[in-house]
C-alpha cells in the first residue's frame, strides 16, 4: 500500500510537468513563421479554403483559448491532422509505433546483455587490458554520430561482407506475419514461420546495434563506476572476511547494490533511445515513428511533428516515473 | 588447552600511494593464546586495523602489500595458504567483527539472508537447519524476537542490535579466534557496556580467543587478559592487563595512562603527550616515538629498540631498558614480544 | 591596474596554473587538447590552406575516389571533399561555441537566480527547467528548429534552448552552496543588491564548473547540430556542414563510400576530443583528487 501512495504522489507531481510539456509544444507550434492555416491547407488551397480551415481549427480565436481547445483535444486523443497523409496524426503514430517499439526493445536488450557483463568485468579487472578497452569503447560510444555509425555498418556488413540486409524489417518479397502484437519477431514465432523469424532477426540486428551503441557505452560506464564504488564498501569486506567466494561477492552482494544507479540510467536511456530512433530508422529505412517524423520534417508537416514530439515526451516522462518506482523496489531503504 | 593459537612474526605492511610508501606496519610480533582475550590498543592511525585485516589477508593489493613476515595460525602460515584454505578459515576458524555496524551489513539483503549464507557455506547445512542455528545464535546475543530480526533489513535495526547480529553471525560457525576491530567504538556508551558484556560472556563460554582492538583504555581494562600497545606501526609494549595499568614501562603507555581523565583527581588541565602522531611515509628513524618522548636517550633516534622482558610476561621495546637487554643473554634471543617462554 | 587585479585574484590565478599543470600530466587531457587544437587550427586556417574552394563545382570530376589531387575524393558536383570538410570544421566549431556561450550564459544566470533566491522562485524556475528536460534533446531541438525554419541560426537557437536546463541545474546547485558562505552575508550587510551579488560573487564561484560542463556538453552539441542538419533542419546544402554532407552523401554510400565517410569521421574525432578533455578536466578539478 505504501508503494501505491508513493506512485500517486509522484503522479501528482508529474501533472504540472505534463501540462508544461503541452504548453511548450503549443508555444513552439505557434512560433511557426507564416500562416499555420495555410500550412495546414497546403500551398495550393484557395484563399477561401484556407479561411474555412482557419475558422474550423479555431485559429482565429485568442491564444489562451486556443491552448485550452488544444488541451481538450489532447484529452480526447486528437493530435491534429497530418498534412501529408490527410489522416489523424494519432492514427499515423499508432501504425508506426510497433516498429519503433520493437527496435527500442531490441536495442535495450542488447544494451543490457552486453553492457552489464562488460561493466562488471571492467570493474572487477580494473586497470587491466579489458578495462582499458571498454573505457575506450565508452568514449567512442558517447562521441559517435549515430547516423554515421549506421552508414559505416551498412558499408561493412551489407555492402562489403553481404552478411546482413540493409533496409526494412523483412525482405521485400516476404509478407509480414499476422498482426498480433505488431512486433515481427514475436508475431512470426506465434505464427510458427521460422524462416520469417530468421529474416526479421537479420533485419533488426544492424539497426538495433546502431541504436544501442551510444547507450551501451553509457551503461557500461555506469555499471563499472557504481560497481567500483560499491566494492569499496565495508559490507563487501565483511562478506570477504566471512569466506564467501569472489564470484558470490561480485554477483550477489556488489551487483544488487550497483543496480540502483544502473537502473536509473537505463530507464533514462530508454527515453533517449526514442530520440535516437529518429536517426537510426532513417538510415535503415525502418518504418517506425522516427522515420515518420523525419519524412514529416522534410514535408514541413507540422501537426505530425508536434504530435510526435508530444507523444515521445509523454512516454519519456512516464518511463522516468516507472524508473523511480523500480528504484523503490530495489532499494529497501526507500520505502515510502 | 594453552599454547599459541595465533603467532605473528615480523609482519610488515606497506601501502603504495601517490605521495609515497606508507609504512603502516613495521616488524610486528604478536601472539594470541588459546582462550585468552588479547587487547590491542593505540591511537587512530597506529596500524591496529591494518594488523587485524592482515591476519585474514584482507589488505587490498594494490595499494597495500604485506611485504614480509609470517602469520602462523595453528602452526600454519596464513600468508602462504592457498585461496581455498583461506576461504575456509575466514568466517569459520577465524572471524572478524568491524567497527561500523551501520555499514558492515549489506543494506539490500535481509539480516537473516546474510547470516544464513555464512552458516550454509561453512557448515554445509540446509536452509532450515541454518535458520535454526541463526535463531539460536541471536538468542545467545540476547536479541529480542530473533525470528523477526531475521527478516529485517539492516537499517531497520539499531546500532547495538546490528552489532549483536554481527557477533551472532561471526560466532555462528564456532571460530577459534575472533578479531574484534573496535566493535563498540561507534555505539552509545550504554549500549557499549551491553555489547561488551555479551561479547565477553560468549567468548569465554565457548573458549574463543579474542584479539580485541580499541583505542579506549577503559574498555580494554574491562575485558582483556593481556594488552599490547601499538604506536606508529610498531608494538611498543605487551603485558598482562593488571601489570600494564599498575606499572607501565614504555613512556608512551605512561603518557596514555596519564592522559585519561579521572574523577578522583583534581586537575586543571588534562595531561597530554606533546606533539602529534607521525606520518607513516617518512616515519622517524630509530624508535618512532622519540620526537615526543620525555625520557629520550642517545640511541633513540638511530637504533630501533628491541623488545625485552622486564617482568614475567611483560615486554617493552624501549632503549630505557637496554641495560636489561644487555645483562640477560636470553633476552637477546627472545626478540619477539608476547611469547610465553 | 593590472597589478591590482592580479593581487585581488592571486589565489584564483594560482589555482588556475595548478590546474594547468595537473592537466599537462594527464594523458587524456593532453590527447583531448591536441585533437581540439588541431580542429581549431583547421577551422581557422581553412580559407587559407584548403586545397580548393569548397563550393567550386567541377562536374567533370564528380564522384571521383580519393586520389593525390583530391585526398578525400569529390562529391556529386565535383567539389573537393577535403576542402569542404575543413570548412565544415569552421561551421561546427562555431555552432558549438555559440551554443555553449548562449546556453551557458543564460543557463548560469537562470540557475544562479533560482539558487540564490530560493523558495518560490527556485521552485518555479526549476519546474520550467524540468519541463524542458522532459523531452529527449534531439526531439525538442528538432521541433523547435522545424518551427523556426530550417536554417543554421535557428538550429543554434534550438540547440541552445535544449542545453540551458543542464547549466541552470548545475549552477543552481552551486549557488545554493555558495550563498551560505560568509562573504555573501557580509556583502549583503554592506548593502549590495541581489543582482550585484549574483553577478559578482555567485557566478564567478561557479565559473570552473561551467567550463567543465561546457566542455562536456560541447561534444553533445556538435552531435545534435549535425543530426539536425542530417535530418534537413540545420545547415542547408550547399553549406559544407558535416551533417548536411552526410545527409546528401548517404545516397552515394554504396558506390562512393568516401563521400559520407570522411565528414562523419571528423565529427567523431572532434567530439571525442571534447569528451576526453571534459572528462579529464572534471577529474582534475575534483577537490578530492587535487590534494
Amino acid at each position: 500500500m505504501r508503494i501505491l501512495t508513493y506512485i500517486l504522489k509522484r503522479l501528482v507531481y508529474l501533472i504540472p510537468v505534463l501540462i508544461g510539456v503541452t504548453l511548450l509544444v503549443f508555444v513552439i507550434s505557434h512560433a511557426i513563421p507564416g500562416d499555420p492555416a495555410r500550412m495546414m491547407a497546403g500551398q495550393k488551397a484557395s484563399r477561401e479554403a484556407v479561411e474555412n480551415l482557419r475558422h474550423s481549427l479555431g485559429l482565429d480565436r485568442p491564444l489562451p483559448e486556443q491552448y485550452l481547445r488544444f488541451l481538450w483535444g489532447l484529452f480526447r486523443g486528437n493530435l491534429g491532422m497530418s498534412i501529408r497523409n490527410q489522416r489523424p496524426v494519432l492514427d499515423d503514430l499508432k501504425d508506426f509505433f510497433p516498429a519503433t517499439l520493437e527496435l527500442t526493445l531490441a536495442s535495450m536488450a542488447l544494451c543490457i546483455a552486453v553492457g552489464l557483463p562488460l561493466g562488471i568485468v571492467s570493474a572487477v579487472r580494473r586497470n587491466r587490458p579489458i578495462d582499458h578497452i571498454s573505457r575506450v569503447f565508452s568514449v567512442f560510444g558517447v562521441s559517435m554520430p549515430v547516423f554515421w555509425l549506421g552508414l559505416m555498418l551498412l558499408l561493412l556488413f551489407y555492402r562489403n561482407l553481404g552478411w546482413l540486409p540493409g533496409s526494412g524489417r523483412l525482405d521485400v518479397a516476404i509478407d509480414p506475419p499476422l498482426h498480433v502484437t505488431g512486433l515481427y519477431l514475436i508475431d512470426t514465432l506465434l505464427e510458427g514461420s521460422w524462416a520469417k523469424f530468421w529474416n526479421g532477426l537479420l533485419h533488426i540486428l544492424l539497426p538495433a546495434f546502431c541504436l544501442s551503441y551510444v547507450y551501451l557505452a553509457i551503461i557500461t560506464r555506469i555499471v563499472r563506476s557504481s560497481m567500483i564504488s560499491v566494492m569499496g564498501q565495508d559490507y563487501i569486506t565483511t562478506a570477504r572476511a566471512n569466506g564467501l567466494a569472489e564470484s558470490v561477492i561480485t554477483l550477489k552482494h556488489s551487483l544488487k547494490n550497483s543496480l540502483i544507479p544502473t537502473v536509473t540510467i537505463t530507464g533514462l536511456s530508454i527515453g533517449e533511445l526514442l530520440g535516437g530512433a529518429i536517426l537510426t530508422e532513417t538510415i535503415f529505412n525502418w518504418p517506425g515513428m522516427g522515420k515518420y517524423v523525419v519524412d514529416s520534417v522534410n514535408f514541413l508537416d507540422f501537426p505530425a511533428i508536434m504530435g510526435f514530439t508530444l507523444v515521445v515526451s509523454f512516454a519519456y516522462v512516464m518511463i522516468n516515473l516507472l524508473v523511480d518506482v523500480l528504484y523503490a523496489f530495489l532499494d529497501p531503504q526507500i520505502r515510502y | 588447552m594453552t599454547g599459541s593459537l595465533l603467532d605473528i612474526w615480523g609482519l610488515s605492511v606497506q601501502f603504495f600511494t601517490y605521495q609515497g610508501i606508507v609504512r603502516a606496519l613495521e616488524n610486528v610480533d604478536l601472539s594470541v593464546s588459546r582462550g585468552e582475550i588479547l587487547g590491542l590498543v593505540g591511537e587512530t592511525g597506529c596500524g591496529k586495523s591494518v594488523l587485524a585485516r592482515s591476519v585474514l589477508r584482507l589488505i587490498a593489493d594494490p595499494p597495500g602489500k604485506i611485504s614480509s613476515g609470517k602469520i602462523l595460525f595453528k602452526e600454519e602460515d596464513i600468508l602462504t595458504a592457498s585461496h581455498q584454505r583461506l576461504r575456509h578459515i575466514r568466517g569459520n576458524e577465524i572471524s572478524m567483527i568491524f567497527q561500523e555496524p551501520m555499514s558492515s551489513l549489506n543494506p539490500v539483503f535481509r539480516v537473516g539472508n546474510q547470516m544464513m549464507e555464512v552458516v550454509m557455506l561453512h557448515q554445509q547445512v540446509e536452509r532450515t537447519v541454518a535458520r535454526g542455528i541463526c535463531i539460536d545464535m541471536l538468542r545467545q546475543v540476547k536479541m529480542p524476537d530473533p525470528e523477526a530480526v531475521l527478516s529485517k533489513y539492516p537499517h531497520e535495526l539499531s546500532g547495538g542490535m546490528r552489532q549483536r547480529a554481527m557477533i551472532a553471525m561471526e560466532l555462528s560457525c564456532r571460530p577459534e579466534l575472533l578479531i574484534a576491530d573496535e566493535p563498540t567504538t561507534a555505539l552509545d556508551v550504554t549500549v557499549q557496556a551491553q555489547v561488551l558484556t555479551i561479547l565477553e560472556d560468549l567468548t569465554r563460554q565457548k573458549g574463543v580467543s579474542v584479539l580485541f582492538i580499541s583505542h579506549d583504555l577503559g574498555v580494554i581494562a574491562q575485558i582483556c587478559d593481556r594488552v599490547a600497545v601499538m604506536y606508529a606501526g610498531r608494538i611498543v609494549e605487551v603485558a598482562p592487563v593488571g601489570m600494564l595499568f599498575a606499572a607501565p614501562a614504555h613512556p608512551y603507555t605512561v603518557g596514555l595512562l596519564q592522559a585519561i581523565p579521572r574523577v578522583d583527581e583534581e586537575k586543571e588541565r588534562l595531561a597530554v603527550i606533546p606533539g602529534t602522531v607521525p606520518g607513516l611515509i617518512e616515519p622517524p628513524g630509530g624508535c618512532r616515538f622519540h620526537p615526543r618522548c620525555a625520557e629520550k636517550v642517545k640511541s633513540c633516534d638511530r637504533v630501533v629498540p628491541q623488545s625485552v622482558e622486564v617482568a614475567q610476561g611483560h615486554h617493552v621495546a624501549c632503549h630505557l631498558y637496554d641495560s636489561i637487554a644487555n645483562q640477560k643473554p636470553d633476552n637477546l634471543n627472545s626478540q619477539k614480544t608476547g611469547r610465553e617462554q | 591596474m593590472f597589478a591590482s587585479y592580479k593581487r585581488e585574484h592571486e589565489w584564483q590565478i594560482r589555482e588556475f596554473l595548478f590546474t594547468l599543470r595537473l592537466l599537462a600530466r594527464n594523458p587524456s587531457a593532453v590527447a583531448g587538447c591536441v585533437i581540439i587544437a588541431t580542429m581549431v587550427f583547421i577551422a581557422l586556417s581553412a580559407p587559407y590552406i584548403a586545397p580548393y574552394d569548397p563550393i567550386r563545382i567541377s562536374l567533370s570530376e564528380r564522384l571521383s575516389p580519393p586520389s593525390t589531387i583530391h585526398f578525400f575524393g569529390t562529391d556529386e558536383m565535383g567539389r573537393d571533399i577535403l576542402s569542404r570538410v575543413m570548412h565544415g570544421a569552421r561551421i561546427s566549431l562555431r555552432i558549438g561555441v555559440l551554443v555553449i556561450v548562449i546556453a551557458g550564459g543564460l543557463g548560469a544566470l537562470i540557475g544562479a537566480v533560482a539558487g540564490y533566491q530560493g523558495k518560490q522562485t527556485d521552485n518555479i524556475i526549476m519546474r520550467v527547467m524540468d519541463v524542458i528536460l522532459s523531452f529527449p534533446p534531439l526531439v525538442l531541438a528538432m521541433a523547435m528548429a522545424a518551427a523556426l525554419g530550417p536554417n543554421l541560426n535557428n538550429a543554434i537557437v534550438a540547440v541552445a534552448f535544449v542545453m540551458i536546463p543542464k547549466f541552470a541545474r548545475m549552477v543552481r546547485g552551486e549557488a545554493l552552496a555558495v550563498k551560505e558562505r560568509q562573504f555573501i552575508a557580509a556583502a549583503r550587510a554592506s548593502g549590495a543588491g541581489t543582482l550585484w551579488i549574483i553577478l559578482h560573487h555567485i557566478l564567478p564561484n561557479c565559473f570552473s564548473s561551467v567550463i567543465v560542463l561546457g566542455t562536456l556538453i560541447l561534444g553533445e552539441t556538435i552531435l545534435i547540430a549535425a543530426s539536425l542538419s542530417f535530418i534537413g533542419l540545420g545547415a542547408q546544402p550547399p553549406t559544407p556542414e558535416w551533417g548536411a554532407m552526410i545527409s546528401v552523401g548517404r545516397k552515394f554510400l554504396m558506390e562512393q563510400w568516401w563521400y559520407p565517410t570522411f565528414p562523419g569521421l571528423f565529427i567523431l574525432v572532434t567530439v571525442i576530443g571534447f569528451n576526453i578533455l571534459g572528462d579529464s578536466l572534471r577529474d582534475v578539478l575534483d577537490p578530492r583528487i587535487r590534494r
